[in-house]
């Protein structure tokens, strides 16, 4: 199955028109860094493109039960965003609007510029999508179902045919070929699906719970095949309930709650969303001396040892944090111990799990968010003004926490 | 077009797989057969009397099968044609133009490849004989649109109505109810020679154009009407 995976970005990148450097290592997205050359002060500013907006997104079913409300969305080209939420949040209803596959109740959708409808089917073959559940046909073969989409798509009969075959292997589904879909597991029907939307390499790919129904290693595969395609330059939007998972492929996220988009920001600032000045330091050594260093020191709120190679260390909030991180690791070089790992900011789920409270705390006041978020589109949420998004939403955010916690 | 040529390809072979349209060719072949014979064995009917009842059971009978091949929709829920057709570059004008193409071409090719022959065979080996080959063509020309008509009503309605069978039981009462009706007025009395009304003369060979034109502008009008607003309400569905 290596080898099959490998087959695929063989040939995304041998074929891609848009192919493109792998990304710098210091984890920044590539539209980031186009984005870090932007001139500020009255100088040119490149226009950044978007593969899909959206704007004030509304479905309402049948005006019994509202879907998705109001979400303003932009995703760079180039870029994974991860749709995140609990149960029932509206994720794959948001998909389908994206797609055109729904129509929405009010505002609209935009892919590569142009307004998208169910009668937009040129742009629909530029998007790969990955429903979640069994919402294929049954009675058809992988590979006769590979064929269609081939040839809806557009594609030359040769082509399709060779790449079928590829992608049959790739996801490890040569055996199945000719089992009736109806009768694959959940499993196999997830990666026939990848293979599905990936058939004529689509510029943008709308995965639905990509990694839903895959074994470890299946799932470990279909993420390394998401950072694959990001290098090749697709844009992707994937829908998940796995946190983990989020954190791991996506640039940008969006959390979903009650259909409402209740954060939309890189997954930094989704994580920094919880920091509360807390390092974790792995540690090999005389740990005693260090803990002893600890305890006399001023700046340091208290510590706690996690492990016996991990300890917690937790600093005042009133004093800047990277002044402290520098004193804590003079801390370190001057005890007899060796670092072994570092980390400081909270968890993908706690912070998730933060927001969805931040959002319920903000109570009939969250009549005023649609508003405020039409306003300060321009200003991409995450990317030229994150530490002012930030630093208004801990405040709102935790604020409200705090005070029920005071309460 | 690619899409379109695709569906239709795709569609024209799940209607070859499909057991009721190979049911119904069967059932009809043995239909039209015992008529050839009938016609060739007695002389006291006339064979555009024999020919005119057939075509009569075989619209009323025939037309059922006409609404259950064409009211499926592929046999797809919403969201499988939503997710596996659609989802990949068709459009609604692709999909409704290609089940109206492919459905047609099946219900004109399963009923022809029966009436036809049995037509001609029951003209060249009827012992009373008294068939006009012109007077065939016409009789199968109505056959064939009023059977198009059928299958443009019949995807028209399931495109409006989601649910098959709700789609299905609609076109049941609108279409039966319609024909019955037609019976009714062009009847010459309620005797076996008196329900075919003109269509004895019409298999003769008689042709009024003052006759025909209102019953071709009753057939052909939907049929123009029909497929933009088959297209406009599948456009409207949430998939």
């Amino acid at each position: 199955m290596d080898e099959g995976y490998d087959v695929i970005k063989n040939f995304v990148s041998s074929r891609n028109p848009f192919h493109r450097q792998p990304i710098d290592t210091n984890g920044l997205p590539e539209t980031s860094q186009h984005n870090n050359g932007n001139h500020v002060n009255g100088q040119s500013e490149p226009e950044r493109i978007f593969a899909v907006e959206t704007s004030n997104l509304t479905k309402i079913y049948q005006r019994r039960s509202i879907a998705v409300n109001s979400i303003n969305l932009e995703v760079p080209q180039g870029s994974i965003f991860g749709l995140v939420g609990p149960n029932g949040a509206g994720k794959s209803t948001t998909l389908r609007l994206i797609l055109g596959l729904h129509h929405p109740t009010a505002g609209g959708v935009k892919v590569f510029g142009e307004t998208m409808s169910l009668y937009t089917g040129h742009l629909r073959r530029r998007m790969g999508y990955l429903a979640q559940g069994e919402h294929y046909p049954k009675g058809m073969t992988p590979i006769n179902y590979l064929t269609l989409v081939g040839k809806l798509r557009g594609m030359p009969r040769k082509e399709y045919q060779s790449r079928l075959s590829a992608l049959l292997h790739a996801v490890d589904l040569l055996s199945s070929a000719s089992t009736r879909i109806g009768n694959l597991s959940a499993g196999m029907t997830t990666r026939m699906a990848i293979a599905a939307s990936m058939i004529n390499e689509p510029d943008l790919l709308l995965w639905d719970e990509p990694t839903s129904g895959l074994d470890p290693t299946g799932r470990k595969y279909a993420l390394d095949l998401i950072q694959e395609l990001k290098r090749q330059g697709k844009t992707m939007i994937i829908s998940t309930h796995l946190l983990p998972d989020a954190d791991n492929v996506c640039d940008y996220i969006g959390v979903l709650n009650q259909g409402k988009l209740v954060f939309s920001g890189s997954v930094m600032e989704m994580k920094q969303f919880v920091r509360e000045n807390v390092v974790d330091l792995g540690l090999a050594g005389d740990l005693k001396q260090f803990k002893e260093s600890l305890s006399a020191d001023s700046q340091v709120l208290s510590w706690e040892s996690l492990s016996p190679e991990v300890i917690r260390v937790n600093f005042s909030t009133e004093q800047d944090f990277s002044q402290q991180l520098n004193h804590l690791l003079e801390l370190v070089c001057r005890s007899p111990v060796e670092i072994l790992s570092i980390r400081s900011g909270g968890e993908i789920e706690d912070a998730f799990l933060k927001r969805l409270e931040a959002d319920r705390l903000k109570g009939f006041n969250r009549v005023f968010d649609s508003q405020s978020s039409v306003h300060s589109r321009t200003a991409w949420s995450g990317m030229t003004e994150p530490a002012q998004n930030l630093s208004d939403e801990l405040a709102n955010g935790t604020s409200e926490l705090a005070e029920e916690h005071k309460v | 077009m690619t899409a379109f040529i695709a569906l239709l390809e795709e569609d024209l072979d799940a209607m070859l797989r499909s057991w009721s349209v190979w049911m119904w060719l069967a059932i009809s072949g043995v239909g039209g057969l015992s008529v050839v014979i009938f016609a060739g064995t007695f002389e006291q009917e006339t064979t555009s009397f024999l020919l005119g009842w057939f075509l009569l059971v075989y619209v009323a009978l025939g037309s059922f099968m006409v609404m259950n091949i064409s009211s499926s929709s592929g046999g797809y829920d919403a969201q499988t044609l939503g997710t596996s057709i659609i989802g990949h570059g068709v459009t609604p004008i692709h999909y409704v133009l290609a089940l109206l193409t492919s459905r047609t071409l099946t219900v004109l090719g399963v009923s022809l490849l029966v009436v036809a022959p049995v037509s001609f065979a029951m003209m060249s080996s009827g012992v009373s004989n008294d068939l006009n080959f012109s007077g065939i063509l016409v009789a199968l020309g109505y056959t064939g649109l009023l059977f198009t008509l059928l299958v443009f009503l019949s995807v028209t309605f399931s495109t409006v109505i989601t649910s098959t069978p709700g789609s299905l039981g609609m076109i049941y009462i609108l279409w039966y109810t319609a024909i019955t009706l037609i019976m009714a007025f062009q009847a010459h009395g309620f005797t076996s020679v008196g329900v075919l009304g003109r269509l004895p003369a019409v298999l003769q060979g008689e042709f009024e154009w003052s006759l025909h034109w209102p019953i071709l502008a009753v057939l052909v009008i939907p049929l123009v009407a029909l497929p933009p607003l088959g297209i406009r309400m599948f456009g409207q569905r949430d998939l």
